[in-house]
């Protein structure tokens, strides 16, 4: 799948045993820069009191997608991936971000060195690896590695917390990350819309999950269940 | 009208209206099983692709119906499949007229059944592997709100079903980039290995098999065992269909002697495990990492016998496992029951313990029970493989039956365990028509094996004309 390449930046580099030439518009470098930043900031952002901010930077992953997808797909798909985004991202933090609350500046003070030291290992990581997957799957690098950064930032945050929302963060940028390979892939509306609803089911499902953190609540919901019946 | 329309769009509509007067149980659950019967019956008597004439007029019952670009295809070959389904879903569904389950149960069970229909029909049938994540995604609120712990193992089921279905569609479309250039030996391997890294994930195979366990110990039991059910059936299905669809998979042997390593391997621990566990519920779900195993280890085998047995071991667990969960729910509700708790069962609810033995035994293959003569044939089989793999199947079905019966002598000792209420008539009379399904298929054996013959021919890539 070819990307025309205008006013690009230039950067070769040298990889393994392998070496790429890296051509890429500067809204693809935006993007890839957006996406890049923000799953730092989401890997990072382990303060459970303020959601605000990792709510932002889950929204900014989409607007960065869209920046690299922008001279392959027609306006109404990039539309689509975009209120995929906010949709989700609201639908995520409807309950959990108290507007009125002042914004807490803890996080910026003790910024996780350790999760930041660990996003730059694997941004090396995903950077080494790829050129070897992009032989078998066919779509273009900058996106391929989007894909892959995202991925891996899904797999870390999943591993390392251990609140449901940053869960279920994680598992959205997991999904996000392959439903980036898998739309080049297969060009079809139905699969489209298959990885569309289901990005938003998932979001639905971990609002749902938000709201009923406590087995309490569901052993009210039994007993209701039971005097419904 | 098309047979997709009406297996698969038409319940799919049901179940979601219905969840808006789901307050109307009962109502909805009655209306819910004349459906299902009503659907079994016509895939039992209407031959897809056929002309329905009704007086002057007349109805093309077409296979096909396009949907943005792809199709749904239902071939007459499904029918015994959707006979099977829908039968299968109305006895769970009268189950809950007996038991007390979520009043959501009922409509998500029935979306559920139609998107598996789906799994059956969508063309490319790759595609199967985003209905089983809606199903997976579609009950998740239920196994949340009937959680009686944390629900970190909720969290780990979907987690691990969304890790499948990246692994297996990735997997699908590098299949069909192979079947294009089968000489192509590196792409061969990554499109396999990713494949099935993707099953491993899904049929809970070691090291990712303990969120089946966790599963089933943290939820209702009715409605784990129905989803699990559904979700071993589809994930089994959609594996079939790829081996049956690309020639270059079947002639590939390290995937085969790989199925039966696995398998093996699976069988064993699973078996091992299952006696080892304390309470009823993740008995049952190690029970079924070891018939997991023997899944794999047939179809490694992959001959038209092996396929047979596969499919008929498949029945015979999806109809135990309804047994087994009516049984579980009635004893304990949502709570979960452990081994400790059971003397003197036989006593004080004797038709619950002998379903649960029941069910038990048809899968583990006692003598008398359905499960009998397959695991002779599997076990002879394994021989024809391996020393190793014939000992180990072997060990295998030992454990599975050493088990049952330290479940029956705990049932059979003596104990005044106060914490169960005795059973009713109505759960009494649906538990009997139970064991009389199970025990219809030892006693009818050839009407069983050409039920097994008619679902076989969905898959003609294993069958010896």
């Amino acid at each position: 799948m070819g990307i025309s390449v205008i006013d690009g930046i230039y950067l070769d580099t040298s990889v393994g045993w392998t070496s790429m030439r890296y051509g890429l518009p500067i809204t693809s470098m935006i993007g890839l820069g957006l996406i890049s930043l923000s799953a730092v900031f989401i890997l990072a952002n382990h303060d459970q009191g303020e959601k605000r901010f990792s709510l932002l930077a889950y929204f900014l992953q989409y607007i960065g997608a869209i920046l690299l997808l922008i001279r392959i797909f027609s306006i109404q798909i990039l539309f689509i991936i975009f209120l995929t985004g906010l949709m989700g991202a609201a639908i995520i933090g409807t309950d959990q971000v108290d507007f009125r609350a002042p914004i807490q500046k803890r996080f910026f003070l003790s910024l996780p060195l350790f999760r930041v030291s660990l996003c730059f290992l694997v941004w090396g990581l995903v950077l080494s690896i790829e050129p070897r997957i992009a032989l078998w799957i066919p779509i273009p690098d900058s996106i391929l590695f989007a894909s892959l950064w995202l991925v891996s930032i899904g797999i870390l945050k999943v591993s390392l917390d251990n609140d449901y929302f940053s869960m279920i963060l994680g598992l959205l940028n997991l999904f996000f990350g392959f439903q980036l390979v898998y739309i080049l892939l297969e060009e079809s509306s139905l699969v489209f819309g298959f990885l569309t609803a289901i990005n938003l089911l998932i979001t639905l499902l971990g609002a749902f999950i938000l709201l009923r953190p406590d087995s309490a609540q569901s052993e009210n919901e039994i007993l209701e269940s039971r005097e419904n019946s | 009208m098309s047979a997709p329309t009406l297996w698969f769009l038409f319940p799919f509509l049901f179940g979601s209206l219905s969840m808006l007067f789901s307050e109307k149980r009962n109502l909805i659950t009655i209306l819910s099983i004349i459906l299902c019967l009503f659907l079994a019956v016509i895939a039992l008597t209407i031959p897809i692709n056929s002309m329905i004439v009704f007086g002057n007029n007349s109805l093309i019952f077409s296979s096909s119906k396009e949907i943005l670009g792809r199709s749904l295809t239902l071939e007459r070959s499904a029918q015994p499949v959707l006979v099977f389904l829908f039968l299968f879903t109305a006895i769970w569904f009268f189950g809950t007229l007996v038991v007390q389950v979520h009043r959501f149960f009922v409509p998500i069970a029935i979306m559920d059944v139609a998107l598996i229909v789906g799994v059956i029909s969508v063309k490319p049938f790759i595609y199967g592997a985003f209905f089983v994540e809606f199903v997976v995604l579609l009950t998740m609120p239920l196994f949340w709100v009937q959680r009686t712990k944390s629900g970190d193992g909720i969290l780990r089921f979907l987690f691990f079903q969304t890790f499948g279905l990246v692994f297996i569609a990735l997997g699908g479309w590098l299949s069909a980039s192979v079947d294009i250039n089968p000489s192509d030996e590196f792409l061969v391997t990554r499109a396999a290995v990713i494949f099935f890294l993707g099953f491993i994930f899904w049929l809970a195979i070691f090291p990712f098999h303990d969120w089946i366990a966790v599963v089933m110990d943290e939820t209702c039991p009715y409605i784990s065992g129905f989803i699990m059910s559904l979700l071993q059936f589809s994930t089994l299905f959609i594996l079939l269909n790829f081996l049956n669809t690309y020639a270059w998979m079947r002639s590939f042997t390290p995937i085969f002697s790989g199925l039966k390593i696995i398998g093996t391997v699976m069988l064993l621990l699973g078996s091992v495990w299952a006696f080892f566990q304390k309470t009823l519920q993740r008995l049952e779900a190690y029970s079924i990492v070891a018939e997991n195993g023997f899944s794999l280890l047939l179809l490694g085998i992959k001959t038209e016998n092996s396929v047979h047995l596969l499919l008929s071991f498949l029945i015979i667990r999806v109809i135990a496992a309804a047994a087994w969960s009516l049984s579980v729910k009635i004893l304990s509700g949502n709570n979960n029951v452990t081994i400790q708790q059971l003397p003197g069962l036989l006593i004080k609810k004797p038709v619950v313990s002998i379903t649960l033995l029941a069910s038990f035994f048809s899968v583990a293959g006692l003598p008398l029970f359905a499960g009998f003569p397959l695991k002779i044939v599997m076990i002879s089989l394994g021989f024809s493989q391996s020393v190793l793999i014939g000992v180990m199947t072997a060990f295998g079905c030992w454990f599975l039956i050493l088990t049952g019966l330290k479940m029956m002598i705990s049932f059979l000792s003596p104990g005044d365990s106060e914490i169960f209420s005795r059973e009713t008539i109505t759960q009494n009379i649906l538990l009997i028509v139970l064991i009389l399904i199970m025990l219809s298929l030892t006693f009818f054996p050839l009407l069983f094996n050409q039920f097994i013959s008619n679902l076989q021919t969905q898959f003609p890539a294993f069958m010896v004309y």
